[in-house]
């Protein structure tokens, strides 16, 4: 479960680093400033207890895991982000916003792919038990 | 290995013995699954303290701090918890499907995906449980053995 909790906040986080090197927000000056760096393992670390947090709670419906995860997630990196002046203007936390919101229903499909295909192999185990 | 059925009407519960000439794996095999079969743990029903064979157990479900036992056809209640009870039965083929309950793996018929992405489980007596998407690896390797 750690493991899961960290891969998916890593796999956040590379997301966001992505689209800040993409947007004019971020200079070449603060990829180099340690602050900035601090920053980003901090707003990792949060969301990766955010994630461990999620899969605590075992909720019933996977729709709305996702999506409590993609509000969450968004909502950590989003204030993270303003209090450590990663963003200077609107435009900037529009991409986050955008680049989450795939990220996460990416995973969603993803997610429920791997689901239907654990349940096919656990049928297919119980039916050569039988 | 042969295998040899007897019926004896005069004794009470039911007698194995399993004759070898050299005690090695496949002995000691018989001798496990044996041991989970006789496996009792007990539990309240009106009142009245009972041993249930553990192999009779559908499924343990722990609620507003107390756990039930579910037989085929009885309700047991125990004053231990489901973690406490999990730990009397690490070698049997229980596995926890959510956070409060665990179910004989071998009364599991099939399972499902509900279309709210919900999981369902159907067990040997037509009794449908919700299992939580995080325990399906532990079901897997289970059924793995």
């Amino acid at each position: 479960m750690i493991i899961k909790g960290i891969k998916r906040s890593f796999i956040c986080m590379s997301v966001i680093l992505l689209t800040l090197s993409l947007v004019d927000g971020v200079t070449e000056n603060s990829w180099e400033s340690f602050s900035f760096q601090l920053g980003i393992l901090l707003a990792c670390g949060v969301v990766c207890l955010w994630q461990l947090l999620i899969s605590k709670w075992e909720l019933p419906n996977y729709f709305f895991e996702v999506f409590i995860n993609f509000v969450g997630s968004l909502a950590i990196i989003l204030i993270l982000g303003k209090l450590l002046g990663w963003y200077t203007n609107f435009v900037n936390v529009g991409y986050v916003c955008v680049e989450v919101f795939i990220v996460f229903a990416i995973s969603y499909f993803l997610g429920i792919t791997k689901i239907e295909k654990e349940v096919k192999q656990i049928n297919e185990m119980i039916a050569k038990r039988r | 290995m042969k295998i040899e059925f007897q019926e004896k009407k005069e004794i009470k519960e039911v007698e194995v013995s399993v004759t070898y000439r050299i005690w090695n794996e496949e002995v000691e095999q018989i001798g496990n699954c044996l041991g989970k079969m006789a496996k009792c743990i007990s539990g309240d029903e009106n009142g009245r303290q009972y041993r249930i064979p553990v192999y009779s157990i559908y499924y343990i479900e722990s609620m507003e701090r107390k756990t039930f036992i579910y037989t085929k056809n009885q309700v047991y209640c125990s004053r231990l918890s489901l973690s406490e009870m999990m730990k009397n039965l690490p070698e049997t083929d229980f596995v926890r499907i959510s956070k409060c309950c665990a179910m004989n793996i071998n009364m599991l018929k099939s399972v499902r995906v509900l279309p709210n992405s919900k999981l369902e489980a159907l067990l040997s007596n037509e009794e449908k449980i919700i299992v939580t998407r995080n325990y399906l690896k532990e079901i897997r390797k289970k059924l793995e053995g």
